[in-house]
């Protein structure tokens, strides 16, 4: 097993010792995808008249009358699943921003939520984890679950996933079908629902877990709810899904209250967002993938994730496809070479937010030069070139630093690797050896893919770099060998989406330009049939403006630490948040008409606290004075969560934040002098993940194009997307207790921790959730804790 | 046993004054049945351009009271569509000529419709329709191309006509304020769960327990459909620079019309009719010279309709180009194509003489010709696929729900309906079909005949009959049960041998009856979780428990039945539960 993952075992052996003082021994976790607080609040309030208790009567006994609720939790930048969960399943800021992602430079996409792939190389030892897991071990960011041995986990089917249980899966057919004749046949006649299966199949593995003393850490996986929410808005369904979450409640609590751990147990509800759902109004889409493939949008070939499902292709079934071009009929010069030449990207799952990679607009530029004449293009075209030389050669030399030490990583890991284990006692499989092995054996495969791809790109950045202007007018060098395939490239400047190259505007180097800002704020749609739904799909745009370009427009007192985000609502409605991260203080000041020139000089005119500004804080009570000064996260926080964008402010300010890597690392671990140089190689893959802008949608509209999704979405900062749920109940959780403080998704796992005894809470960046943490005469009440840890050589698998 | 008495004398009054309630869409009367029987009956309000608003009498439901307040013992049993009729000679004829796809002719409608289903026999007519399939397959099938055309014409027009009823009565369920006065939020569930199986061969056999997920899985399919059909359609119409119009229906998108605006007749450019299934609306002379139904909206000065007085608004014939339903699998169907008012026609019809060719003519049936199974499937999958409508059922079902709502909705533009209606009525492709204004005469005369039935003991019969069924097994042997269903099969149903109502015989059903509820009931709290108390009312727990005890007293079997069931609730619950669950299987011991 590798060091970085045996030390972290090693860590919990020893914790073990701390386990004395913690309040439960065993932690179970029910993770209910889109469960937002506000529908739950609404349910548990309701009555069934029948019986006059809750709607929801195991929620309600086992978290409101006998467990503490945290009545307003939120998730920490926007409300997707797979960005919210990396939080939730880890404790630290997101490093990964969306559901789907792509790398700049390489052209490499990270589909998230796919999870096909992923199966079909885990049976082939290829893969050990889902991607996401990948993607947090390469940044040096572990999950709460490696707080424990793998003989003491029992984890779901989810996106941060570690192993997969093909147990379950073998399980799940034979369970289902070895049921009496009769009632396979009344299944069969109304229609089997195989996918039902697989989550009663979990639920049976988890009820029976908890009967053994050693199952330590377990979850479960919904993800009923978010899929109907998404796509009807029908109350009766909703509600049928809610009864059978609440069913579910109530099973695992009845295995708890009977199994030999249940007074050291701690049960927790959590979700990852809410769900902007309206029982009298759909959500309705936009399309952006058109709007971009349109000529007034740039006449982009859009690269995707998926197939748009509904173009009802049949290839749009084919769980392993992650890169699909769509086409622009509309292109200017890129006619027919889409596939190599995508320059536009998108997450198919939009949702309520849209993240948007432009190729970079002076790519563009020379790419439509290499098409013309030499003459005339090539001056310009080498123009461009030194325009960037100097950020280029800054990257090829690090580059040249990184990706030998990359390579020195890779040998060393591959030293430590060894041949796989054979002949593996059972024991031996349920303390994740093979597991292990593979994960490594992944991990390097990674690594050196990186390697390749990052080569490649230095290999461009030499041909571009080394560009003469006469080698270009001679023919030696032709000017598309210039053009890289199959990449967006370097971020876009502000000035470059306020100016966005889409095509020759007659010859002399003279573009045809766009400004991506006025133009999708400028949206309107002509068929809007919902009263109270606006015209206009597009609620702001949202993008970051480097602090070495922000800082000089702005006064000493308003000077940030890091990069600003600025908010574009219209011209004359834009807003900058300002972060200091060093004491954790964010300010928003309102702007307008903010524009960048070719110099990176940035201009706007600062205005009064108005109406109609992004966030819309004013009009939700916040006084104009409080806004216009620097207040701590906290403060924020406590302000401004009930209104109607709510946390709005500090999401944004963490979705644009400086990617924060993890101190421990498998690519650093035991690097010894070529450390700082791959710490910098694994910041340098997030970054390149990020996207030019962020479209933000306006209620009740949503940017899906894998799918309609009518009956409600989530992505926003909205109120009603990014209020989660998150309740507590068992060993020393105060009963009937509701915390009103608001915290966020980073407090879940230092509350998980405080509980457990396991890891350090103030290692964590978010604030424990003091009120559910028992005092000792409260856990006195509960009986001691034993502390014994099972050794991994006597075990069996769940 | 207050409680009890208070619904009595509410029952009481209910037959007596024609009690009724009033409801949004649907009107629900309840009439007491000699008997021992109640008819639930929804009305509706059709509008008729002549005549104005009249009430159809539509589905009726009878439930066996046993003549009492007590829901415990009540049992539903038939469920009558009133426009579904018999049909008379000269339909069955026309129904049996291959490719004939129009409907002929008119039922009379006389007497009392045949039942949709029997809610407490519902697997009863299984048997016939697997004997008449089987028939058909080994019998009509080998004769030869003219035997196997006719017959499966009429076998398949006689089954999309039942299905069409069914399919109407699900709609009239189905209307808010169908669950208003008439039956319970279960009752309607399994009312609902059962027609809508009633559709399948083998769906009468499906035991009562899977019609709420039966109905559940249906009812969420179907608003999915609703919510994704109305969001692509919007889309495709705004891409299109087309205008989309959803019409709702009881405050639920049904259907839409996606219009035109005249000013852009002519003008070309880009239309990309995936999904829309219309022809070019830009380049099609047609328009330039529309003469049918139009109208007047207000435009601003971006296109988009607004009220009228709005500033800057200007005015604009908008042409309906096509109407589509929402409530279908997969993508809107093209209900009415406005330019070309046969197309929708000719598009079933063509997709229906494919399978009388394909089943009638060549003979290639399901699985007596596997290579034609695999290349349908294999087409239909990928078809499917990109958005073909290939599910009849699916269509005939937004077909109906058209109609109804034409008949009924009252916000429409009087002479838009007016239009709508004719051209649905051009639609009818099944002989067995009647024209929706002698459907309407046909229900009202059904409908009284079903009420005089009901008052000539005729309905006290069937009840009868039902409950000699229930407790048959508890009075008689096996060996004279088969006997008498033999000699009931023998004489064709002329001999049907009926126990008399005996207060004895109907003590036995009332118990048979008590026993399963409360059963089911208790069933349903241990389903729900660990806890009994956390889910369930406990008085009406410790009710049911008690009931159970005193039912069981004189059967061994059952008592051991309801010993388990307590002791399984006994092992769940609070000490108070508990105290109780000791001193019924005290009780239940104490007679053994």
């Amino acid at each position: 097993m590798s060091g970085s993952w045996g030390r972290l075992a090693a860590i919990a052996l020893l914790g073990a010792g701390a386990l004395g003082a913690a309040q439960a021994k065993r932690v179970v976790i029910v993770k209910v995808d889109g469960l937002g607080a506000s529908v739950l609040e609404h349910y548990l309030a309701a009555r069934n008249p029948a019986t006059g208790k809750s709607r929801l009567p195991w929620i309600d006994y086992v978290f409101v009358q006998n467990g503490a609720r945290v009545a307003n939790f939120y998730v920490r930048g926007i409300s997707l699943s797979v960005p919210s969960w990396s939080m939730l399943d880890s404790g630290r800021p997101p490093v990964i921003r969306g559901n789907a992602e792509f790398d700049r430079l390489t052209g490499r996409i990270y589909d998230y939520m796919n999870f096909f792939p992923f199966y079909f190389l885990n049976a082939r030892n290829s893969r050990a984890d889902m991607p996401g897991v990948e993607v947090l071990d390469e940044a040096g960011i572990p999950l709460f679950i490696d707080e424990y041995q793998p003989i003491e986990c029992l984890q779901a089917m989810e996106l941060f996933q570690r192993g997969v249980r093909w147990r379950t899966l073998k399980s799940t057919l034979p369970e289902k079908f070895s049921r009496t004749p009769r009632a396979l046949f009344d299944e069969w006649q109304i229609g089997f629902r195989v996918i039902d299966a697989v989550a009663e199949q979990q639920e049976r593995e988890l009820i029976a877990a908890l009967a053994q003393d050693r199952a330590l850490y377990l979850d479960l996986f919904v993800g009923d709810y978010d899929h109907t929410a998404h796509l009807t808005n029908d109350e009766p369904s909703i509600v049928r899904v809610l009864d059978k979450v609440d069913r579910l409640i109530g099973h695992i609590w009845g295995a708890i209250e009977q199994s030999p751990l249940g007074a050291q147990t701690v049960l927790a509800l959590v979700s990852d967002h809410g769900m902007n759902s309206d029982p009298s109004a759909y959500s309705q889409g936009y399309n952006l993938l058109n709007f971009f493939g349109s000529a007034a949008g740039g006449g982009h070939h859009v690269l995707t994730n998926r197939h748009p499902e509904a173009d009802y292709k049949l290839r749009g079934l084919d769980p392993f496809v992650s890169r699909v071009v769509t086409p622009s009929k509309e292109s200017f010069y890129l006619r027919d070479e889409a596939d190599e030449y995508p320059t536009a990207w998108m997450d198919l799952d939009g949702n309520e937010r849209a993240s948007i990679y432009l190729r970079n607009s002076d790519i563009n530029a020379m790419h439509i030069l290499a098409k013309q004449p030499r003459a005339v293009a090539v001056p310009e075209l080498v123009r461009i070139i030194d325009a960037h030389r100097r950020d280029w050669r800054r990257t090829a030399a690090e580059l040249d630093d990184e990706l030998p030490a990359l390579e020195r990583a890779v040998a060393r890991k591959r030293l430590a690797l060894g041949p796989q284990p054979k002949h593996l006692t059972r024991a031996q499989y349920a303390a994740g050896v093979l597991d292990g092995w593979v994960r490594l054996k992944a991990f390097i495969e990674l690594c050196e893919r990186h390697y390749r791809d990052y080569r490649e790109y230095r290999r461009w950045l030499g041909v571009v770099l080394e560009a003469r202007e006469g080698d270009i007018a001679s023919g030696r060098l032709k000017a598309d060998a210039l053009i890289p395939k199959g990449v967006s490239l370097d971020r876009n400047s502000v000035y470059q989406l306020q100016n966005y190259v889409v095509n020759a505007a007659g010859p002399q180097g003279r573009f045809e330009r766009l400004n991506y800002f006025d133009l999708l704020a400028g949206i309107r749609v002509r068929n809007n049939v919902q009263r109270g739904v606006s015209s206009k799909p597009v609620d702001f745009i949202a993008t970051e403006i480097a602090l070495a370009a922000i800082a000089p427009a702005l006064a000493a007192d308003e000077r940030p630490d890091c990069d600003a985000v600025w908010l574009y609502g219209s011209r004359d409605r834009q807003a900058l948040i300002l972060s200091r991260r060093n004491s954790r203080a964010l300010r928003y000041l309102p702007v307008r008409n903010l524009r960048q020139d070719a110099a990176g000089r940035i201009e706007f005119e600062r205005m009064e606290f108005v109406p109609g500004l992004p966030l819309g804080y004013l009009e939700d009570g916040a006084s104009a004075d409080w806004l216009g000064r620097w207040h701590k996260e906290a403060e924020w926080l406590q302000k401004v969560h009930r209104m109607r964008y709510s946390n709005g402010i500090i999401g944004l300010a963490q979705q644009f934040a400086p990617f924060e890597i993890g101190e421990k690392g498998e690519l650093w671990e035991g690097a010894g002098a070529d450390t700082p140089l791959l710490r910098r190689f694994a910041e340098r893959l997030r970054d390149t993940t990020s996207a030019d802008f962020m479209v933000a949608a306006n209620d009740q509209w949503n940017f899906n194009v894998r799918s309609f999704n009518p009956g409600g979405n989530h992505g926003s900062f909205l109120r009603i997307s990014t209020h989660s749920t998150l309740m507590f109940a068992g060993a020393g959780i105060p009963k009937g207790e509701v915390v009103e403080t608001p915290y966020d998704s980073l407090s879940f796992v230092p509350t998980l921790a405080a509980l457990t005894g396991l890891g350090n809470p103030q290692s964590y960046p978010g604030p424990v959730i003091e009120a559910v943490i028992s005092s000792p005469q409260r856990r006195d009440a509960h009986g001691s804790q034993d502390c014994g840890r099972l050794s991994s050589g006597t075990a069996q698998p769940f | 046993m207050e409680f009890w008495g208070q619904k009595w004398m509410y029952k009481l009054c209910v037959c007596l004054l024609g009690l009724v309630s009033q409801a949004a869409d649907v009107r629900v009367e309840r009439t007491e049945v000699p008997g021992g029987g109640e008819l639930v009956t929804y009305f509706r309000t059709v509008m008729d351009p002549a005549s104005g608003a009249s009430e159809v009498p539509l589905v009726s439901i009878l439930r066996d009271t046993m003549g009492d307040a007590n829901p415990e013992n009540d049992q539903l049993r038939n469920v009558w569509a009133f426009t579904y009729t018999r049909p008379s000679v000269f339909k069955r004829l026309a129904a049996s000529v291959p490719f004939l796809y129009e409907r002929m002719g008119r039922s009379s409608g006389n007497g009392a419709p045949p039942p949709i289903v029997d809610i407490a026999a519902a697997g009863k007519g299984t048997i016939p329709r697997l004997a008449s399939n089987l028939a058909q397959t080994n019998a009509f099938d080998p004769l030869g191309m003219p035997y196997r055309a006719t017959t499966r014409a009429y076998r398949s027009r006689a089954a999309e006509y039942r299905t069409m009823q069914i399919w109407r009565t699900l709609d009239v369920l189905s209307t808010d304020g169908a669950d208003s006065h008439g039956l319970t939020e279960s009752e309607l569930t399994e009312v609902r769960g059962r027609v809508l199986l009633a559709r399948r061969l083998f769906g009468g056999w499906v035991r009562s327990r899977y019609m709420a997920p039966a109905w559940n899985r249906f009812e969420t399919a179907s608003t999915e459909d609703r919510g994704r059909n109305w969001e692509m359609l919007r889309q495709r119409a705004e891409e299109n620079r087309l205008y989309f119009q959803p019409l709702d229906r009881n405050g639920r998108p049904a259907f839409a019309i996606v219009w035109f605006d005249r000013a852009l007749a002519g003008s070309g450019g880009r239309f990309d009719s995936k999904f829309l299934d219309i022809s070019d609306p830009f380049r099609d002379p047609r328009l330039e010279r529309w003469t049918e139904y139009s109208e007047t909206w207000q435009l601003d000065g971006s296109g988009s309709p607004v009220s009228p007085g709005t500033d800057g608004a200007s005015p604009a014939e908008m042409i309906p180009l096509a109407l589509y339903a929402l409530d279908h699998p997969k993508v809107p169907l093209v209900l009415i194509d406005f330019r070309d008012p046969g197309k929708p026609w000719r598009r079933e019809a063509a997709k229906r003489a494919a399978d009388d060719i394909a089943t009638g003519v060549l003979g290639w049936t399901g699985y007596g010709n596997l290579s034609y199974l695999a290349a349908k499937t294999s087409w239909s999958f990928v078809h499917r696929r990109h958005g073909g409508a290939l599910d009849r059922s699916a269509r005939l079902r937004a077909y109906v729900q058209l109609r109804q709502t034409l008949i009924s909705d009252t916000h429409m533009d009087a002479a838009l309906r007016r239009d709508l209606s004719a051209r649905l009525e051009r639609f009818g492709l099944n002989p067995f079909d009647n024209a929706s204004h002698a459907e309407q005469d046909i229900a009202r005369r059904q409908y009284q005949a079903l009420i005089a039935k009901a008052r000539a003991g005729g309905l006290a019969a069937s009840l009868a009959d039902q409950r000699n069924r229930e407790v048959g097994p508890l009075v008689h042997r096996p060996s004279v049960r088969l006997a008498r269903k033999v000699a009931t099969a023998v004489t064709l149903g002329a001999y049907r041998h009926r126990d008399p109502q005996t207060t004895e015989l109907l003590a036995l059903v009332d118990r048979r009856r008590r026993v399963h509820w409360h059963m089911r009931y208790l069933e349903g709290v241990l389903a729900a979780g660990p806890r009994p108390e956390v889910v369930a009312d406990m008085r009406a727990v410790r009710h049911s428990m008690d009931e159970l005890t005193a039912l069981s007293a004189e059967n061994t079997e059952l008592r051991n039945e309801v010993a388990q069931l307590v002791s399984a609730i006994m092992a769940r619950s609070d000490e108070a539960t508990r105290a109780e669950c000791r001193r019924c299987l005290s009780r239940l011991a104490d007679v053994r």
